[in-house]
């Protein structure tokens, strides 16, 4: 029989003897020694194991143990004549044990549940086209492994046919995701279409959902400043309250000279307020809720007190490229004094082999330069220049150019320039642009409308900074930033803020990350260097996650100073009564399990992640903007 | 190096606490963790200490919460 249920029988009959005794006494005229004789028999009903453990743990030296405290509250009581008073105090001390042990169990079973995002088996597909079962943890990387329809996919691969995926576990987001040949598939997606083959790129203990489960249970190792303050509190509180109720009993009848039984019984009340428990309990609760439920929402939070931090943030700082833009360059227009065809072939043909950004940009746009490229040079900071059969062609910004003394003519306007030159001679220009993300600037404005300075640091010139601030509202920027002015500029941020809330695509910025107090990475699916180096991982790629969070944030931290709040008031309220004489034992033991049970009642509202409130805007066209 | 243990049973939250506390108040103990929500005790200690710790881990839930169950994981 579970532990839980023996209690809730042992309650059951001790409250059928307790009225039971209550409704014979009323009619029978019983002597003292009888009543106490039945009542006492009840008593040990239901008290027989905190007796238990307050004589251990007296044997171990520890008094201010609850057990022990209740134990002296309810003997007190029996022994100033207050039988039922005695009884009833604990019988409903049991019952609220009775229900935190319930709600505990129970929260931890729905966060469990909340984070059932584990795959079961994976097929994989042997060599003779059979599949076998196995364990994630065994599959090794290469092999194929094969998910049915509405399986979870067990360990990161590449897809190996086209197939219809449901990301929520990862992002939140629960459109149907139409994933191609050759791209990569994450493990805890469920496949929503026919069968799907794919190639296992990862063992299952680096996969996207072991480190997405990693994160979240060890998430509450980090605590709150709001939970080790109750941690310090709970420390100090009930020695505090064994001392008064102490001093209550012994000096007040000492300088009356009498009236022993009243103000023993006011401090037996102290002693039953005594626990901090519903306090202590619905901390971790709430955090452990808030914490869980933004994971089923797309956001990864590291512990309680990034919670605590963004909620507190008063400035945020943004990256701009892959965080305030999409981050995917487009050739916007080329400028030639011949055919613009033929310089971003030039171009294409000596970025060939480039993986920057832009040169794929270049590439995209003219893919099928002829010719042969025979030796490249890439000149880091500046550009290329290569050694190709229609010549020698540099391709490169305004420093190469004057690296080269070729005379290019300035461009006017924004954007990324890349100049060409073809056998030491200016041929043309091409402007390369990023766009904003469709929801940038409403997130923006309802961070600044929050109150919130919203600052950017980049690396591009001050125009094309200036201008993504004036299409997005973002505050303030700071432009022409190395990787490594970031850090610096980003501590000077810190010493006029009070809490600076830094949001990276985590790619290039894992220092950044760090150094903020709250590091966010954005669209971490997949990504390791954002999942090491960040606070919050938002696995969405747009900025409405970042909403999301702060909601979170916000709804979790209004509960946990809820419940703080309302426990001590009611306790304090309950101690001033006490020592009054206004109350007594019963409605201590009333207000003390109450307190408890409301508090984890409400903490457990955390799990419910809030979506932000936002207003709709007409949908924006995507404004192309410089970079 | 770090040790965890898996503490089954942990009802009160109060408990945890203390358990947390005294295990970090252990000899060659450099930080100690309890979540309470995953009832889950990791412990950051040195490894001259490490092959003592399960014992000490052991006897200190003993005393805080004799109903909970100690793992080593």
């Amino acid at each position: 029989m579970s532990a839980n249920r023996k209690l809730s029988i042992r309650i059951g009959v001790s409250a059928v003897g307790f009225a039971t005794l209550w409704t014979v006494f009323a009619f029978v005229q019983a002597p003292q020694w009888a009543q106490l004789i039945a009542y006492l028999a009840v008593y040990l009903v239901i008290a027989y194991d905190t007796l238990w453990r307050a004589a251990v743990n007296i044997a171990h030296g520890q008094i201010f143990d609850e057990n022990f405290l209740m134990i002296v509250a309810t003997v007190g009581a029996f022994a100033i004549g207050d039988y039922r008073e005695g009884l009833a105090v604990m019988l409903f001390y049991q019952v609220g044990e009775l229900f935190q042990k319930y709600a505990v169990g129970k929260s931890r079973r729905s966060i469990g549940a909340l984070m059932d995002i584990r795959p079961d088996v994976a097929r994989i597909v042997c060599d003779d086209g059979q599949t076998a079962e196995i364990e994630p943890e065994r599959v090794e990387i290469g092999q194929t492994l094969l998910v049915r329809a509405g399986e979870r996919i067990a360990v990161d691969g590449v897809a190996l046919q086209d197939g219809t995926l449901d990301m929520a576990a990862l992002t939140g987001e629960s459109r149907p995701y139409a994933c191609k040949q050759g791209e990569r598939v994450l493990s805890g997606a469920i496949n929503m279409g026919g069968t799907l083959t794919f190639r296992a790129e990862k063992q299952y203990s680096d996969s996207t959902v072991a480190k997405i489960l990693d994160l979240v249970e060890n998430a509450s190792d980090k605590k709150a400043k709001a939970e080790n303050f109750i941690s310090k509190f709970a420390r100090w509180y009930t020695p505090a309250v064994v001392l008064a109720a102490l001093a209550l009993a012994v000096i007040p009848p000492l300088v009356q000279g009498g009236g022993w039984t009243d103000w023993v019984h006011r401090a037996l009340s102290f002693l039953v307020v005594s626990c901090p428990c519903a306090l202590v309990i619905s901390v971790p609760m709430s955090f452990f809720g808030g914490i869980g439920g933004a994971s089923r929402v797309g956001v990864l939070v590291k512990g309680g007190n990034y919670l605590e931090l963004l909620h507190r943030a008063d400035t945020f700082v943004f990256d701009k490229t892959g965080t305030l833009t999409q981050g995917k360059f487009a050739v916007e227009s080329v400028s030639a004094s011949e055919s613009a065809e033929q310089v971003l072939a030039w171009a294409a043909l000596a970025e060939r082999q480039s993986n920057h950004p832009i040169a794929r940009a270049i590439v995209q746009a003219a893919p099928d330069a002829g010719g042969e490229t025979r030796s490249v040079r890439e000149i880091a900071g500046k550009g290329v220049v290569a050694e190709t059969d229609c010549g020698e062609i540099a391709a490169g910004n305004a420093a190469l150019m004057r690296e080269y003394g070729i005379d290019a003519p300035a461009s006017d306007g924004v954007g990324t320039i890349v100049y060409v030159a073809k056998d030491g001679a200016y041929v043309g220009a091409i402007r390369i642009n990023d766009s904003l993300k469709p929801d940038t600037a409403d997130a923006i404005r309802a961070i600044n409308e929050a109150g919130c300075k919203t600052i950017m640091l980049t690396g591009d010139g001050a125009d094309v900074a200036r201008q993504v601030c004036e299409q997005t509202g973002v505050c303030e920027y700071h432009a022409q930033l190395l990787p490594a002015d970031k850090v610096e500029r980003l501590e000077t941020i810190m010493r006029s803020a009070k809490t600076v809330a830094y949001v990276g695509d985590g790619i290039n910025d894992a220092p950044v990350l760090m150094r903020a107090d709250v590091g966010i990475a954005m669209g971490g699916v997949g990504s390791d260097a954002a999942i090491e180096s960040a606070d919050i991982v938002l696995m969405h790629d747009d900025l409405s996650a970042l909403l999301t969070a702060r909601a979170v944030a916000r709804k979790t931290m209004r509960i946990v100073w809820q419940n703080i709040v309302f426990a001590l008031a009611v306790k304090a309220a309950v101690l001033v009564l006490s020592a009054l004489g206004v109350t007594n034992m019963w409605l201590a033991v009333f207000a003390d399990v109450g307190v408890a049970i409301l508090a984890i009642v409400n903490a457990m509202r955390c799990m419910r992640a809030p979506r932000p409130s936002r207003r709709r805007s007409a949908k924006r066209a995507t404004t192309r903007i410089a970079d | 190096m770090i040790k965890q243990y898996k503490i089954e049973n942990l009802d009160c939250a109060h408990c945890a606490n203390k358990i947390q506390q005294k295990v970090a108040r252990l000899d060659g103990v450099r930080q100690a963790n309890l979540n309470f929500m995953m009832q889950k005790l990791s412990v950051e200690c040195d490894d001259a200490i490490a092959a003592r710790l399960d014992d000490d881990v052991i006897a200190i839930v003993r005393k805080s919460e004799p109903d909970a169950k100690v793992r080593v994981l």
